[in-house]
Parts: C-alpha cells; sequence; structure tokens
C-alpha cells in the first residue's frame, strides 16, 4: 500500500482496529521470517519471532510511541546518521533483539547468556544492509498490489504477462487483443507508476 | 526541437517502430539530451522488473513455507 494508505494502517493499528491489526500482521510477518533467517533461525524460530514481535509491539503499545507523522528528533538510525528514525527502523531493532535472544538461547547450551565473551556473530552492518534489501522486497510486492489498483485491468494484464512473467509480447497482445505496441507501452507506463509508488512507500 | 512522444521512444527501445520512424528517432535522440534520458530511463525499466520478479519469487517461497 502506498505511504498515505500505509501510513492510515498504522493510525487504525494505533487506535486498536482489529481488521488493520491483520492487514498490519500480513504485511509485516514476511519481513520478519525472513530477517529471522538473517540470524540463522530456523522455520519453528521464525514463526516464534512473528509472535514475539507482534507482541511486543502490541503488549508495549509500540504504535502510540512512534509518532507517525513526525519522525522523532533523538531517533537515529545508527548507520547514517542523516536519517531519522523510520517505522521500518523500529521494526528492525526489534526484530533484531528478539532474533539475537533467540540465536543465543539456542547455543547457549557451554556458555550462560550473559557471559560477555558469547560471540556476537552478526556484523551490524551485514545484518544492516540485509534488512535494507529484505525491507525493500516487501516494498515491491506491496507496491504491486497497489499498482494493480491504480491502473486498467487489461494495462495491468499486459504488464504482469509480459514483464513479471516473461510471456512473449505476440502471446500477451493476441491473448488480450490489443497490439503488440500496446503490450510494450503499457509495459513502460506500469513500471513509471511501480516507481512512484515504490518511492512514496520508501520514504516511510 | 520538439521532443519524442513518450510512446515513441519506448516503441523505438524494443526495436517495434516502423523504419523511417526509427530512423528519425535515432537522429532526433542523438541531439536530444532530454529525449536520451527517457530511453536511458526506459532501459533502467528492466532492472526494475528484475528487481520485482525476484522478489515476487522469494515472497511466493515464503507463503509456501507458512502454508506447510
Amino acid at each position: 500500500m502506498a505511504f498515505e494508505t500505509r501510513k492510515s494502517l498504522l493510525y487504525r493499528v494505533k487506535n486498536g482496529d482489529e481488521f488493520s491489526w491483520n492487514e498490519f500482521y500480513k504485511l509485516y510477518s514476511p519481513l520478519i521470517r525472513l530477517h529471522g533467517g538473517d540470524f540463522n533461525l530456523n522455520e519453528e524460530e521464525k514463526d516464534e519471532l512473528v509472535q514475539k514481535v507482534m507482541c511486543e509491539i502490541f503488549q508495549k503499545d509500540i504504535l502510540s510511541k512512534y509518532s507517525i507523522d513526525q519522525v522523532p528528533e533523538d531517533v537515529v538510525y545508527k548507520h547514517d546518521p542523516n536519517v531519522k528514525g523510520r517505522f521500518r527502523h523500529y521494526m528492525r531493532a526489534i526484530i533484531g533483539n528478539h532474533a539475537r535472544a533467540m540465536f543465543k538461547k539456542r547455543n547457549s547450551s557451554a556458555v550462560s547468556i550473559d557471559d560477555p565473551d558469547m560471540p556476537d556473530v552478526f556484523s551490524e552492518e551485514d545484518i544492516s544492509r540485509k534488512y535494507e534489501e529484505e525491507y525493500r522486497m516487501l516494498v515491491l510486492n506491496d507496491a504491486l498490489k497497489e499498482l494493480k489498483n491504480k491502473v486498467e485491468s487489461k494495462t495491468f494484464a499486459a504488464f504482469e504477462m509480459c514483464a513479471l512473467q516473461n510471456r512473449p509480447p505476440k502471446e500477451v497482445a493476441e491473448f488480450l487483443n490489443i497490439s503488440i505496441e500496446s503490450v510494450y507501452t503499457n509495459r513502460s507506463r506500469c513500471v513509471k507508476t511501480l516507481k512512484e509508488i515504490v518511492k512514496s512507500m520508501e520514504e516511510h | 526541437m520538439k521532443c519524442l512522444l513518450h510512446e515513441d521512444v519506448v516503441l523505438y527501445r524494443h526495436g517495434k517502430l516502423p523504419f523511417l520512424k526509427k530512423i528519425f528517432c535515432r537522429l532526433h535522440i542523438k541531439k536530444c539530451k532530454t529525449c536520451a534520458a527517457v530511453l536511458e530511463d526506459i532501459y533502467k525499466e528492466d532492472e526494475l522488473i528484475a528487481e520485482m520478479q525476484n522478489s515476487i519469487r522469494v515472497f511466493e517461497n515464503l507463503q509456501k513455507k507458512c502454508s506447510e
């Protein structure tokens, strides 16, 4: 969903709308699972991670503390001091904290969890880069859904078949009963719209 | 110098213009920075599409694992 729609989702979740919580869960749980994989968590642990992260957000009422309209002045993202806190940075911190704890718990058989000598095998820079890549994937998937709502169905179908499914333009044109030229121009039009949607989402 | 229509630059990039129009576009793009930039953007569309395909694949796999 585009930035404004995402903003409104956060507001609705903040106000306790149950349906919106469901949307929020569906939107962010793949990201949590993906990032859990960066900490070498197995599938069962990733399931647990999703529950822990969602519970923390709900029980600690994180969204009430996060100012959706104003980016907090005192929250500075570690690896780029010029970038102020975004919701995705809050998510990253929560996911990372739980994932690290789960990884350490699993690997702590010989060593205490609190032992300062417990190696931190995950480089902050590496984890951060992976998270940004994963977040970008979330944005792209979400942007595609938004695109479908923004353009005519035939335009979207031409784009989906030609660009995403790699079908030959001639086949797409015949199937949709449009010219080959229209297939190409629809493809380009969709990509242009997609770029605008992605740009607005990445500001969030 | 009037710029090319966006649709014409798209079709030029994909080799779908009639012969004479293609020549005209090629000559125009050589002289016009604006249209050259539009053409460059159109070439970059393929990068975004490849990224999109990868993201869809990753998320589809995730959803399959969730439903197993």
